[in-house]
């Protein structure tokens, strides 16, 4: 019973993982077509956000937290205006290399604020009792809960906000759009920012359970990436059913068997789905979002 | 001892130094010079002038480490430790009378430039002598080099076996040397079932052979056991994994960043109020800098040097090391390796009479003691590893490590796992190779 529980909630917590490190690609990626490779540092960027603020101005872990997601935003305001705009209707390719690059400079920048050891902070929350086992509270209730709400407020952006309605209109026909009268410029910058800044939560709320360290980022990518694809066009309903579907396998199969043999069903799972259903998993779904 | 950090290398920059560079410029112009040499006067009029060369100036030696690029967290202190070895050793009069002079090149976290200076050091018929290279992986790249130009070499890391070079001295404690003192610790004071969490490359491979055959030989039983990634840090469940199988003892082989968070996990489901952690490689990599105090306290590990060692020998090194170097952080195991690799070098060459390598390779080989900053130690002849002090220390709630025991004059091992033996002395007395664990 204690064991099963204890399962369960390692489940979700895998799960959430993948949520978080992917919302903010599926973000990027759904609404603009661009694949952003530096996605890895965005998250890194959030997690220095919350030990910098916790270790050296002593910030409360919670409002380091919430701080995080407006740093990580500020620089992908930034890298927006120097790097993505000249791309906006290119190859694919185009903006996969530039990106690429914002990746390597942001990561050595990191290494020579932070150098490769920094000072973490503690998980917060304690543990919880289940029979002989203990969870701790703040991985596998607290970030499960964080993912649906976050999942849940995104769909209220796109569904209820103007803002929404005119990032959905620009990623499914921009010209049109743009003859409507929306100023894309203003929509793609704020829709780049909200994925960085998903980007950054993310750091910030992982940054409590792992080391931050400059490469932290790319510790995730790869699987942030293949739920993306995994998940297919409606990007944010995909994303969660294809974190569900991935995390759960992975995590199952590493409590039956290992940790390596998770991450090979991770990967394996998404094979054959890209394999059968090359749209993804929402491919057939009618929602778009 | 590890590979692990040189995936993440990065590399800072890919220019050469300053200094590196123009190195290399003279380096070049002697070389040409001394080729002209030979072939206008032969090699009879050669020899005598190098033995001129060699009487009255200083003994040049040499030391290879990454000041920059992300592995110089372990290498600049390193690099520090080999300046002040080698300034103190002049202050009392040299090498048989003679100054040394240290040549010093920044690796730049780059394995490439461990091979290229490795070429520059072997083609100076001047230097005498290497300390340096970090990881295993370096090492690899530069000893045999090293080696073909006759040039003897002193590698301060821990590691996990299976060098064997006629010229190549190993500091660092091994497997054998690190794990036995914990488990017959653990056996002792906390309990006999174990759970062996280890990474999943060469080091923790090799490490967990030697657990599993020490926690054998001293009667426990392994309850569990893990071979995690080396890019994985959710460690959701493995933690599930020691729950149900309950040990009273976690061994951690595990290396680098990402298996940091398994600590912080571990005490995140309070697992550190009740069952003990030792590890061999905890603390390499900071990890009790990374770590809050309330996640490290109370885990054990083994080393041969902590700074804090309360003896005569270690009060003086650290005292002239941090006058040295104020604003250096804290002293390792590594660092201290480095000092006894010069020393014990220094120690050789005078018993020997000489820095010819053969003769200094003997008298190295014949055991003399030399008495360090972490105790008595000595070159076991047929491992070219050192017998050294291995202290077991607990880690406190301000980062400190608290040395509560200690045991004397450990010998390292002379086989590699499943790949048989390597003796110096002996059958390998011409050997110049690695031998690969098997596992």
């Amino acid at each position: 019973m204690g064991a099963t529980v204890v399962v369960v909630f390692s489940v979700l917590t895998s799960v959430a993982i993948l949520v978080l490190v992917s919302l903010g690609l599926a973000v990027i990626f759904g609404l603009m077509r661009i694949v952003n490779m530096a996605h890895g540092e965005f998250v890194m960027i959030g997690a220095f956000t919350v030990i910098t603020l916790v270790q050296t101005l002593s910030f409360p872990v919670w409002l380091a937290i919430l701080t995080a997601p407006l740093v990580s935003a500020l620089i992908g305001v930034v890298v927006e205006m120097l790097l993505i705009r000249p791309l906006y209707g290119r190859r694919l390719v185009d903006t996969l290399l530039v990106t690429f690059g914002v990746s390597l400079i942001l990561f050595q920048i990191a290494v020579n604020i932070f150098g490769t050891t920094s000072p973490g902070i503690a998980t917060p929350l304690g543990a919880l009792k289940i029979g002989t086992y203990s969870v701790s509270i703040y991985s596998s209730i607290f970030l499960p809960l964080a993912a649906i709400g976050l999942v849940g407020l995104l769909y209220l952006i796109f569904k209820r906000t103007r803002y929404g309605l005119l990032a959905r209109a620009t990623a499914q026909n921009a010209e049109m759009a743009s003859a409507l009268g929306v100023y894309s410029r203003r929509v793609n910058i704020s829709t780049f920012a909200l994925g960085c800044a998903l980007a950054g939560l993310s750091g910030g709320l992982l940054a409590p359970i792992v080391a931050v360290s400059p490469s932290l980022g790319q510790n995730y990518v790869a699987q942030a990436f293949m739920t993306v694809v995994t998940g297919g066009p409606a990007f944010l309903v995909g994303t969660v059913v294809a974190s569900a579907l991935l995390g759960t396998i992975a995590n199952i199969v590493s409590q039956v068997f290992t940790t390596l043999w998770g991450i090979t069903a991770l990967f394996l799972t998404a094979m054959v789905l890209i394999r059968f259903l090359p749209n993804g998993l929402s491919g057939s779904f009618r929602k778009q979002l | 001892m590890s590979d692990t950090k040189a995936k993440d290398d990065v590399g800072a920059s890919s220019r050469i130094s300053a200094s590196a560079s123009e190195e290399l410029r003279k380096q070049t112009r002697r070389d040409v010079i001394r080729a002209g040499g030979v072939i206008a006067g032969g090699a009879l009029l050669g020899a005598p002038m190098r033995a001129f060369a060699q009487k009255g100036g200083p003994i040049e030696v040499a030391s290879m480490f990454d000041l920059t690029g992300n592995l110089n967290i372990y290498g600049v202190q390193c690099m520090n430790a080999s300046k002040y070895a080698v300034d103190s050793i002049n202050r009392d009069g040299g090498v048989l009378g003679r100054q040394l002079k240290l040549h010093t090149y920044d690796t730049q976290s780059k394995i490439e430039l461990y091979s290229r200076y490795a070429q520059e050091i072997g083609s100076n018929d001047g230097i005498a002598a290497v300390v340096g290279c970090f990881t295993g992986a370096s090492r690899e790249a530069a000893r045999p080099i090293l080696s073909r130009h006759r040039k003897i070499l002193f590698f301060p890391t821990i590691d996990e076996g299976g060098e064997c070079d006629k010229f190549t001295f190993m500091q660092g404690t091994d497997c054998l040397q690190q794990e036995a003192p914990l488990i017959n610790w653990a056996m002792k004071n906390v309990g006999k079932t174990f759970y062996i969490a280890a990474a999943d490359y060469v080091y923790g491979h090799v490490a967990t052979a030697w657990t599993k055959s020490l926690i054998a030989k001293a009667g426990g039983s392994i309850v569990g056991l893990e071979f995690i990634p080396l890019d994985v840090s959710d460690f959701g469940s493995t933690i599930r994994k020691i729950q149900t199988a309950g040990p009273a003892v976690v061994m951690s082989n595990l290396v680098g960043n990402n298996h940091i968070a398994f600590y912080r996990q571990f005490a995140a489901a309070e697992l550190n109020n009740s069952i003990q952690i030792i590890s061999p490689t905890f603390g390499l990599g900071n990890e009790q800098e990374v770590l809050s105090p309330k996640e490290t306290k109370g885990i054990v590990v083994a080393y041969s040097y902590f700074e804090t060692l309360d003896t005569p020998q270690n009060k003086a090194f650290v005292d002239g090391f941090r006058k040295a170097y104020p604003n250096a952080g804290p002293i390792p195991d590594a660092p201290a390796q480095v000092w006894n690799g010069w020393h014990q070098w220094k120690t050789a060459v005078e018993k020997a009479g000489s820095t010819d390598i053969d003769k200094v390779v003997a008298a190295l080989e014949s055991g003399t003691p030399y008495v360090g900053p972490s105790g008595n130690v000595y070159t076991d002849g047929p491992s070219h590893r050192n017998v050294q002090d291995v202290h077991l220390a607990r880690i406190n709630d301000q980062r400190q490590y608290e040395i509560f025991a200690k045991e004397s004059q450990v010998k390292p091992s002379r086989d590699v796992v499943g790949a048989g033996s390597c003796d110096l002395t002996g059958k390998d007395r011409k050997s110049h190779r690695m031998i690969q664990p098997k596992f």
